[in-house]
């Protein structure tokens, strides 16, 4: 049921990021229409070539030795996201920036930790490398290179991290609290990551099969995105954001409500503030990890939601991964490239869908007409029952 | 933000007895009891608030600097000796494995997020609530602050890196219309919160005997049970970097 008034749209006016299969919207893009996945042994690292291309990119903002690698990633991405969008290519004070991460900085002091737990290097050396270990230094590792003071936020809430990133920045300049935001999200692979999912069962060596029948668990991988939010389309914009959703299952700290309650919640009060009916949703790109209890609980969801007006719903993570906090910003902004290529994208490595998951899989790419794609409903649910939801639509 | 401020509660370790023998917090982290116990605290003060239908779509912050620290060195220092990760301190060792933890235990579904800033945690955890309560259909929200020292993290010249002090605190909040709305009693109203960066000139300001990065929540709690009627709380951080808390004490 529609209600009279619906929240003002937030327009994405530039976008960046960078994944394990290139470093700009379009090759992400591109991959994804070809089918080309960038996992390799069950992960999606960033490549050599393409953090030599970043670094090389982002040069103009760091002197001496260049950022690590957690670090440079979520710089050469926002700063990809001010070229693209309107107004100044730098971060100004009226300017909001909001990041998502589960793990920041920690590829820097983690295996000094044990190396300094061994003996095999000096305290001092090791109290030098954990001063990365806050997540806000990651946060003040950007606001340095991008001599920024504004209003900045870093949120932390596992998988679902980024898409709250997302819905807060469309909060803020709803508010006017910012004139432009940056939101995303940045996540590195790291030891506490493989081997905490691993010994949780729920990695696959194989690219993931999300809704498969025979699917085995997730890949992680790596990157970071950022959007730029603003109350007004500017000359070129990307989309639009009408609504989002966020809600918590309360029932365990890994694994989501086998009925997938939370994640409903949060579709509904996207839909809600996007006073928009199920039926109006072309597509839902979903959080579709290829993990038994995900996929089976995010349909239960889905399905219970939509009824009998079930638009198509695929998840994109065979292509790039699981990039954790930074899944939400990655995943909108290849959602973004799909509204602007009228294409519904399929879900990769899904060869046998499962029988208990009774959602509608386009089996192809599928090409939109006219009018056709119009809104994408955009899911995350993430590790501590934290779920939420994003209504993208066309500029 | 003009936040209606209508309980607090603050944590120790030496709060924390109680907790270590309940079967519920067998497996829980010392954040996750901390967090837990300041909670209690603040819930104690509002009966209204407990077990009725608000807290289906109350929201909650969490906001912690090191986050589950000691859980992480534990996993990796395990995963390096033995080559064998522990599914349970994996669980437990993310910065949001707190906040899962407080909403399994309030059954708490509406928005939840956690939040790390640095020396600044505290303070975006009361701004982020007030952004959260700008959606009408919540009626209130829980602010909850942690951070906890590592004993593993004590050097070989017996310095500690890392939190150098601990505790969690915990306000509830909601607007002023809530408030008036349902009749719940304010303890004061927060009006806005000022950054100040550090200057080249600041010395560092001395952290106190328990200050921790996320403590800027406890320290409001404690400006407002001083009885002092300071419409301004300044609150100095160890990089020589302050805040100042506005606020309106309730009549």
């Amino acid at each position: 049921m529609k209600s009279a008034k619906q929240s003002s749209p937030v327009w994405v006016t530039g976008t960046g990021l960078v994944s394990c299969v290139g470093i700009t919207p379009s090759k992400l893009w591109e991959s994804a229409l070809s089918d080309k996945s960038g996992i390799q042994n069950g992960l999606g690292r960033v490549t050599e070539d393409s953090l030599s291309k970043i670094q090389s990119l982002t040069s103009h903002l760091w002197s001496g030795a260049p950022p690590n690698k957690a670090l440079l990633m979520p710089t050469y991405a926002l700063d990809q996201a001010l070229k693209a969008s309107d107004g100044p290519d730098h971060l100004c004070a009226d300017d909001g920036l909001i990041i998502a991460t589960t793990t920041g900085q920690i590829t820097v002091w983690d295996q000094a930790l044990i190396r300094y737990l061994r003996k095999e290097i000096p305290g001092a050396e090791f109290e030098k490398a954990f001063e990365q270990q806050p997540l806000g230094s990651l946060l003040d590792g950007l606001a340095r290179l991008f001599a920024f003071s504004g209003s900045s936020l870093l949120v932390t809430s596992a998988c679902s991290a980024a898409t709250q990133a997302i819905a807060l920045g469309c909060q803020w300049v709803r508010m006017g609290k910012v004139k432009r935001c940056f939101v995303g999200g940045t996540e590195i692979l790291c030891d506490l990551t493989i081997e905490g999912f691993k010994c949780l069962q729920l990695l696959s060596e194989q690219p993931a099969s999300p809704f498969d029948a025979g699917r085995s668990g997730i890949n992680l991988s790596e990157g970071a995105g950022f959007l730029c939010l603003s109350a007004s389309p500017g000359e070129r914009p990307l989309a639009r954001l009408l609504g989002s959703g966020m809600s918590s299952d309360g029932y365990h700290m890994t694994a989501p409500h086998p009925d997938g309650l939370g994640s409903l919640r949060a579709m509904r009060a996207a839909l809600e503030m996007a006073n928009l009916t199920p039926g109006e949703i072309s597509w839902v790109h979903a959080h579709g990890t290829g993990s038994k209890h995900n996929d089976a609980a995010e349909s239960k969801a889905i399905e219970q939601l939509f009824g009998e007006s079930m638009p198509w719903v695929s998840s994109t993570k065979w292509v790039h991964g699981h990039a954790l906090g930074a899944s939400g910003a990655i995943e909108s902004i290849l959602c973004i490239q799909a509204l602007n290529e009228s294409t519904i994208l399929r879900t990769g490595g899904l060869v046998n869908p499962d029988s208990d998951i009774k959602l509608r899989h386009p089996m192809r790419h599928l090409q939109a007409k006219r009018g056709e794609l119009e809104h994408i409903l955009k899911n995350t649910l993430g590790f501590g029952g934290v779920n939420a939801s994003l209504v993208i639509s066309k500029a | 933000m003009d936040l209606a401020l209508i309980a607090c509660g603050t944590a120790h370790v030496g709060n924390l007895g109680p907790y270590k023998d309940q079967p519920e917090f067998r497996k829980a982290t010392i954040n996750m009891m901390l967090a837990a116990a300041s909670l209690d605290e603040a819930f104690a003060q509002v009966p209204m608030l407990q077990g009725c239908e608000y807290v289906s779509s109350a929201a909650l912050v969490l906001g912690s600097s090191y986050g589950e620290l000691g859980t992480t060195i534990s996993f990796l220092e395990q995963l390096s000796q033995s080559g064998m990760a522990r599914p349970l301190l994996f669980q437990n060792s993310l910065h949001n494995s707190t906040l899962g933890f407080l909403t399994m235990r309030l059954k708490l579904l509406g928005p939840a997020m956690t939040v790390s800033n640095s020396l600044v945690t505290g303070e975006n955890c009361l701004e982020l609530a007030a952004t959260l309560l700008n959606d009408k259909n919540v009626p209130y929200c829980v602010v909850t602050a942690v951070d906890s020292i590592v004993t593993e993290l004590r050097l070989e010249d017996a310095h500690t890196i890392g939190s150098t002090g601990e505790g969690a605190a915990t306000v509830v909040v909601t607007t002023r219309e809530q408030a008036e709305l349902r009749k719940w009693p304010v303890l004061a109203y927060l009006e806005r919160i000022e950054y100040h960066q550090a200057s080249d000139q600041a010395s560092k300001a001395a952290d106190g005997p328990n200050a921790y990065h996320s403590d800027a929540i406890e320290k409001l709690i404690a400006h407002l049970r001083s009885g002092v009627r300071a419409d301004t709380l300044t609150l100095r951080k160890p990089n020589g970097s302050h805040t100042i808390v506005h606020l309106e004490h309730n009549a």
